[in-house]
């Protein structure tokens, strides 16, 4: 009984805290499947950040990551970052998916879920747009390749966004 | 001596079947936003928000003969199908609540010998059920339960004429209602919930029809595990014992039914996409102890479904 407790409590929990829009967005410190070291998200403050939570056992992956590769690629110098979180429990499985479909952009483990689980996170993959302020502008359950496109417009509206609001203080 | 096909229970379990084939979903929502691995399809309910609909056919040849656990050569010719339509639509309510509903179609043929073939083909029952899911498997949580009450409506034609009124099992729908109750517990081994072990647990308490017939109370308990591989092929097996009793009409018993049984259901699920996905399921009995003297029961059965999931997709 005390355990179904501890079930329903955890559970009510993830649903209570689980990041939206208009959120700041969970710091989080995590090395990269590379092993060169860690990186800690708050370190990007003043980029637009698209965190994208991922694993090599989920099918739609398959679609987005070379998607969002050639998205990073377009947007990087306009101060457009992509901080791809992998959840698989073995991180070679990670690095052998990446081999196949390999990608330009940072690639982090949270092999203990901690991060995602902070997210709040239910389904995969989900991504997180942030702001150059840390808030989360938007996000993505799921993937098509159709999706690229309102991905795309979202973070042309946050780079566009804070343009503009860096321009009028100034 | 009147040999009767205990085929309503096993409608019952079937649909009851089905229903939980709702799933898995359903429950393993760590796959990814659509239809879910085939153990969850077994098991849960639909996101807050999210449908799910599925189309199923099954073929069910009851031709066996059996004496208690033997079975008996038929020396009659006598031969029993039953084809079954059954669609089926869930609602997630909330992230805990969820709703589903079926309807039946269904044609029973019996061929004894040379004596020619009689037919009962109609609208069958129909049922819902109202599930609960105080915890459902998912990236973080290993265990999923779901717990559903519900109601078996009888819709269709309980009064089909072959020259005197069928009897109760040549006819589409029971012609009464009944409580039915289930629970399934699910676990998973890992985040990718590739391989789940599940159990189940069914009542159904059945009431009378207008010509005061009842058909046996039947309880029913299944183990089994599924297995998601990294390709759109997924497989799935289960043990299902099921436990009827005796029909009865005017509160008498009625001789030749009911009894127990053991059956193996394997079952292999195709991803067109992530909210598509085919199935195909068989029954294969394994041991069974039918009262009294002799019954027609289950030979085999063969199931082809088809499920869709429209998402609810969070922004």
């Amino acid at each position: 009984m005390n355990k179904l407790i501890i079930l329903a409590t955890t559970s009510f929990c993830v649903l209570a805290y689980a990041t939206e829009r208009g959120d700041a967005a969970p710091d989080f410190e995590l090395p990269e499947l590379s092993g060169n070291g860690t990186v800690v998200l708050a370190d990007y403050a003043g980029k637009v950040v698209l965190i994208d939570f991922w694993a090599s056992w989920c099918a739609p992956c398959r679609d987005s990551l070379p998607l969002l590769a050639r998205l990073h690629a377009t947007l990087a110098d306009r101060g457009f970052e992509v901080l791809a979180v992998n959840l698989d429990e073995d991180p070679d499985d990670a690095r052998r998916f990446l081999l196949t479909y390999p990608v330009g952009y940072t690639v982090l483990s949270d092999q203990a879920g901690h991060v995602a689980e902070s997210y709040g996170l239910k389904t995969m993959p989900t991504s997180f747009l942030v702001d150059r302020r840390g808030i989360v502008r938007y996000v993505h359950e799921g993937f098509h390749a159709t999706d690229i496109e309102k991905i795309r417009s979202q973070i042309l509206s946050a780079l566009q966004a804070d343009q503009s609001t860096r321009t009028h203080h100034h | 001596m009147r040999v009767v096909v205990p085929t309503r229970a096993m409608l019952v379990a079937s649909a009851l079947c089905m229903f939980a084939a709702s799933h898995q979903t359903l429950a393993a929502t760590c796959s990814c936003a659509g239809v879910p691995l085939l153990s969850s399809m077994e098991s849960g309910s639909p996101d807050r928000g999210s449908w799910f609909l599925s189309s199923s056919y099954e073929f069910h040849d009851i031709s066996d003969l059996v004496s208690g656990t033997d079975e008996v050569r038929d020396e009659t010719g006598r031969k029993r199908e039953t084809q079954t339509l059954v669609l089926q639509a869930s609602y997630g309510i909330n992230e805990r609540f969820s709703v589903s509903a079926l309807v039946s179609a269904i044609e029973h043929k019996r061929t004894v010998g040379q004596s020619g073939t009689s037919t009962g083909r109609g609208i069958g029952d129909a049922m819902v059920m109202l599930k609960y899911t105080p915890s459902k498997v998912g990236l973080f949580e290993r265990n999923g339960i779901t717990f559903g009450i519900g109601s078996r409506i009888p819709i269709g034609d309980d009064d089909k004429v072959d020259f005197v009124t069928l009897a109760e099992d040549m006819q589409p729908s029971t012609g009464a209602w009944a409580a039915v109750f289930w629970a399934q517990a699910t676990r998973s081994f890992s985040r990718a919930a590739k391989t789940q072990i599940l159990a189940s647990l069914s009542y159904t308490e059945n009431f009378e029809n207008d010509r005061d017939y009842q058909f046996g109370d039947a309880w029913s308990l299944a183990f089994g595990g599924t297995y998601q591989t990294d390709t759109p092929w997924g497989f799935g097996a289960e043990l299902r014992y099921r436990n009827a009793d005796r029909d009865q009409r005017s509160s008498v018993d009625i001789p030749n039914t009911g009894g127990e049984w053991l059956d193996f259901v394997p079952a292999v699920q195709y991803h067109y996409s992530d909210n598509l996905a085919g199935k195909i399921s068989g029954r294969i009995p394994i041991w069974r102890n039918l009262n009294d003297a002799l019954q027609f029961t289950t030979s085999y059965s063969i199931s082809i479904s088809i499920s869709y999931v429209f998402s609810r997709r969070s922004e």
